[in-house]
């Protein structure tokens, strides 16, 4: 069982997007799978209603107050609980942080993106001192234009790489697959297995299952 | 000479294999931390970065002394920086003064350093 946060402090980065791929990549692979809503935005929810993904649930409406009941609940019954935050800094994201074994931090190659990126993996440190447990964590390239990097985009990456930050290889490009999926209520794997989105989900979705798989061997 | 028959499609062998499940059962739930520890947790972390909280303020165990008014003139330089401080600590401009008062030796309880007066009023909890 593992649980998994999505965070930013930084609004329209793409956490409930990555939240969205992920949790149901996982679902298609077999793996039951929660996703704890705590945006007040509620759009996972709304394409939890709309999905038809096997081992696939929702939870909506998770807020300060439940959080740490529903997250109890969820890893009860689930092989993966993710949890899509708010952006923003609150105390809602601080304990689902706390609960959890991994933390993807999605940024745009922007200077704002990167620095709330930064705020929350500054977060994430605090979180698992006072927990006194580690909190494995990795940032997350985020629509990235495919084909194309504009120069101060290139400029925010390589600074960041060259720092030795904690980077996911693979990025989330920007697809109007992605788009799509809330019209929809299907993901690119159901709607063009053989095309390029879903083979973009699905090397993240590698890439984080190897982080855990780490994590799992050294449990 | 016949046309050679088409071939059969070959897509479904050539997809890839599906991959290996992971074995997540060595992954077991956090520690079971009470509740009130992590909410007290993220109660200092979110006040050291400015975070939100819908948390309720928990109850004081001391009631608040009764408190007074007083109204005086300062130089607007030091209205400034208080304005400054306290919105920087997010506390009030009161609090600030008390705190400076306190540390000067004047008695103050420790109960009675409340940071905002309003959030404790407003929640009808005294």
């Amino acid at each position: 069982m593992a649980t998994v946060s999505i965070a930013s402090a930084k609004g329209g980065c793409g956490k409930t997007t990555v939240a969205i791929l992920l949790a149901a990549e996982l679902a298609l692979d077999g793996y039951r799978v929660a996703l704890l809503d705590c945006d007040l935005n509620q759009h996972a929810s709304a394409f939890g209603a709309k999905c038809d993904l096997p081992c696939f649930t929702v939870i909506p409406h998770v807020n300060d107050t439940n959080v740490l009941a529903e997250l109890r609940k969820a890893e009860a019954d689930q092989d993966v609980v993710l949890i899509d935050l708010p952006g923003g800094s609150s105390t809602l994201a601080l304990k689902a942080l706390q609960r959890s074994h991994f933390v993807l931090v999605p940024t745009q190659a922007s200077l704002p993106d990167v620095r709330d990126a930064m705020k929350t993996v500054a977060q994430i440190d605090d979180a698992q001192d006072l927990a006194r447990a580690p909190i494995a964590r990795a940032m997350l390239w985020t629509r990235f234009l495919p084909g194309f990097e504009s120069k101060s985009a290139r400029h925010v990456r390589e600074t960041l790489e060259s720092q030795g930050a904690n980077i996911l290889k693979s990025a989330l490009m920007e697809r109007a697959a992605f788009r799509e999926m809330h019209i929809t209520g299907k993901v690119p794997r159901q709607t063009d297995p053989k095309g390029g989105a879903a083979a973009n989900v699905a090397s993240v979705a590698v890439e984080v299952m190897g982080r855990l798989k780490q994590l799992a061997e050294a449990a | 000479m016949s046309k050679s028959p088409a071939l059969p499609p070959i897509d479904d062998e050539l997809a890839p294999a599906p991959r290996p499940r992971l074995d997540l059962k060595g992954l077991k739930p956090r520690e079971p931390v009470p509740d009130d520890a992590v909410e007290a947790n993220s109660r200092v972390i979110g006040e050291k970065w400015g975070a939100s909280m819908q948390l309720p303020t928990p109850e004081p165990g001391v009631p608040l002394a009764p408190v007074t008014s007083i109204r005086g003139y300062i130089p607007q330089y030091l209205d400034d920086e208080l304005a400054v401080r306290a919105a920087e600590r997010r506390v009030t401009k009161t609090f600030l003064i008390v705190e400076a008062l306190a540390k000067a030796g004047y008695r103050v309880d420790e109960h009675d350093m409340v940071q905002d007066r309003r959030k404790v009023r407003q929640k009808g909890k005294r």
